[in-house]
């Protein structure tokens, strides 16, 4: 399983499309026997890359490699693929939709249906192997897709949003079964809103924004490089809220999109200042608060940074 | 090719192994059936026929006799000998007949076994020996041997073939759309090319429809028992192997051509009721064409015909035909239809790996979601 070669490169990926949306600049690596974080706001073009990877859209420009070959229809077959909206015919028998994905893959029929049901045996699932979907729980049934991703065993993983609409028992054992899957030598990219993931299973993110990579590299560095911490305020008085901030050595940039005359402003603060330090400048200014909303330094705070830059710039 | 059996097979189980399929597809031969029985019990059949004959000789009436049921046996009648129908006196090689007179079927039969007998009478009487006479019974001419193929035996296969079309063309479109709008197509792509896609599910619901079709031809065998129907069924157009095998490979061609189309609809929508919104005009011109294949049967379409150049009309026009066009028009006609399924399969395996979402989600865009 294991590769001397990247499991996955892209380079200076490209894809527009007619609308303009799409990316212009991508760039990743993911490390055999590393999990790799793919994060970036909405419309960042993580879906976009993630396509072309997959083959299921054609990129403009750029290079795709997979273990170092490139990106061929017999090389995606090393892949497991989960995507982000989850669905399975409601008819469907656990253990035959996931015998079905590993059979696409090139899995003989036999073992496919052994390793369906040694799968849903490991995620709790034991005797419920012939429940139709519709059956199961909305997270049972989410697990099952996940399975699908695995059942062919592939040596890279690449997953959208697996956590999304999963509790946290759920999560655990998906947490497990990536540890399982690094542990053997396989590789996983995964595209999350959920910093507090990236921040536990990842060994390295890839920062996408307006689709560009502006950061790849370990999520420590990616903390500490960008990641101040603050808050996000929601306040009518613009310059109660200015003001503050400037009394505790903050830095306060005003976001769009606030309803009924308040504004929500990012409030970035030095290491020395808490968060107390900021609410009480806030009431000594009188600013009327609806909303104040701790931002922690880390991948989050990086994140934003990130795409302010960006939006800065363009 | 072990991809494209695997997505057919997952296609048709998808629909065989509901109850409620099975239930449906016995509900068509079963109201058949009884529809044909109700037809059989109300319609009484035609009356016997009633003869009586006498003749110079017996073996002129055991001939005019074999003649009679014959026609009686082609017409679907029962022949009674006795007083109060039709006598037949044949003396001398002349026949006279009283009471009911013999129909134009009946008489050219009838002057058949006699013109044979007396032939035979002749020869012996030029003292040659002839095989004894020895009455052969006709057997039924098909339709389609003769040429004089009934309205509805000609539209049948028309109307069988677009009644498989609309049905299996709806389960396409469901099949595509449902794994379209829940992504779970790109979990499927991203295990098979698009062209095994496409061949799976047309293999899949094309299986599932061939089964429907079958029962109702069941059914419609079960209905062609019945007086009623006899002889100009849809069975007996198609009755010839070279009929039915040619059938068979319109229906096939039809339906990848149509099919195919019908992804591509399929792959172009995001939701059910933008694929219901799109296909409307594919079911529009299938119902344009339906009426004009059964006006061409009622003979007020004749010059129609040119439209067996038109892809999408050209299998019905292929079906009306019935054999009768020259051979290169339909090599022609086939060669056209060949290259329109060529083309409207690969458009479907493309129009699967293009994602509808940047051309549906426009408005709003990233950034006012970010700042939201």
């Amino acid at each position: 399983m294991m590769d001397a070669s990247p499991a996955l490169q892209v380079s200076n990926l490209s894809k527009r499309y007619a609308g303009g949306a799409g990316v212009s600049d991508v760039s990743l690596s993911v490390s055999p026997g590393q999990i790799t974080g793919f994060i970036g706001v909405n419309g960042a073009g993580k879906s976009t890359t993630l396509r072309c990877v997959l083959g299921l859209s054609e990129p403009d420009a750029g290079k795709i490699e997979i273990f170092g070959a490139s990106a061929s229809f017999a090389a995606r077959r090393r892949i497991g693929f989960l995507p982000e909206e989850r669905g399975l015919a409601p008819r469907d028998r656990a253990r035959d939709v996931i015998a079905f994905h590993a059979q696409l893959r090139g899995t003989p029929r036999r073992q496919a249906r052994d390793r369906a049901e040694a799968l849903l045996a490991r995620i709790g699932l034991a005797g419920r192997e012939g429940a139709r979907v519709g059956e199961l729980s909305k997270g049972n049934a989410q697990r099952v897709q996940i399975l699908c991703a695995l059942a062919h065993d592939p040596d890279l993983l690449i997953l959208d949003e697996p956590f999304s609409g999963l509790d946290p028992v759920a999560q655990a054992e998906v947490r497990s079964l990536f540890a399982e899957h690094r542990a053997k030598g396989g590789s996983i990219l995964f595209s999350t809103h959920a910093m507090s993931f990236a921040e536990e299973l990842c060994d390295s993110v890839v920062i996408l924004s307006q689709g560009r990579t502006v950061f790849e590299g370990a999520v420590a560095e990616a903390a500490t490089a960008g990641g101040r911490h603050g808050a996000f305020v929601v306040s009518a008085d613009d310059d109660a809220v200015l003001a503050a901030a400037e009394d505790v050595g903050g830095e306060a940039t005003a976001m769009t999109g606030a309803a009924m005359g308040a504004v929500r402003w990012r409030v970035l603060l030095p290491p020395s200042v808490t968060h107390t330090v900021l609410m009480r400048a806030l009431a000594v200014r009188q600013a009327r608060i609806f909303e104040f909303k701790p931002i922690e330094a880390g991948l989050e705070s990086a994140l934003w940074d990130h795409e302010l830059t960006r939006r800065n710039v363009a | 090719m072990l991809r494209v059996l695997l997505i057919a097979e997952r296609e048709f189980r998808a629909y065989a192994t509901t109850a409620s399929f099975w239930v449906a597809l016995a509900m068509g031969p079963l109201l058949m059936g009884l529809a044909g029985l109700a037809a059989g019990a109300f319609h009484p059949g035609p009356a016997a026929r009633v003869i009586s004959i006498q003749a110079d000789r017996p073996e002129v009436a055991a001939a005019v006799k074999g003649s009679m049921e014959d026609a009686a046996r082609l017409q679907g009648r029962a022949l009674q000998v006795g007083p109060g129908g039709s006598d037949l006196t044949v003396t001398g090689g002349k026949i006279e007949i009283t009471g009911q007179p013999l129909n134009r079927f009946e008489t050219e039969l009838v002057r058949r076994d006699l013109y044979a007998l007396d032939l035979a009478d002749q020869l012996r009487a030029k003292g040659d020996q002839p095989a004894a006479f020895k009455h052969v019974p006709l057997a039924a001419p098909s339709p389609a041997a003769t040429g004089q193929m009934s309205p509805l035996g000609k539209f049948a296969p028309v109307f069988l073939l677009w009644l498989t079309l609309v049905g299996a063309l709806g389960m396409l479109l469901q099949s595509v759309v449902r794994e379209r709008a829940n992504r779970a197509l790109e979990q499927l792509l991203a295990g098979a090319r698009a062209p095994e896609i496409v061949f799976g599910k047309l293999l899949g619901v094309g299986a599932v429809s061939l089964l429907v079709l079958a029962s109702w031809l069941g059914g419609a065998a079960a209905m062609a028992m019945t007086p009623l129907i006899a002889q100009s069924s849809l069975l007996s157009s198609l009755g010839s192997p070279a009929a039915a095998l040619h059938a068979g490979a319109v229906y096939l061609m039809a339906f990848l051509m149509y099919g195919s189309a019908l992804v591509c609809v399929g792959a172009a929508a995001p939701d059910l009721p933008s694929a219901q919104n799109l296909s409307r005009p594919v079911f529009g011109l299938l119902l344009v064409i339906f009426f004009l294949a059964l006006g061409s049967t009622m003979g007020l379409g004749h010059s129609l015909s040119w439209l067996i150049w038109v892809p999408p009309f050209t299998p019905f026009m292929l079906l009306l035909s019935q054999g009768d066009l020259p051979v290169w028009q339909t090599v022609l006609a086939w060669a056209l239809m060949a290259a329109a399924t060529a083309g409207t399969t690969a458009f479907a395996s493309r129009a699967l790996t293009i994602s509808p979402r940047p051309l549906f989600a426009r408005r709003g865009g990233a950034r006012k979601r970010l700042a939201a």
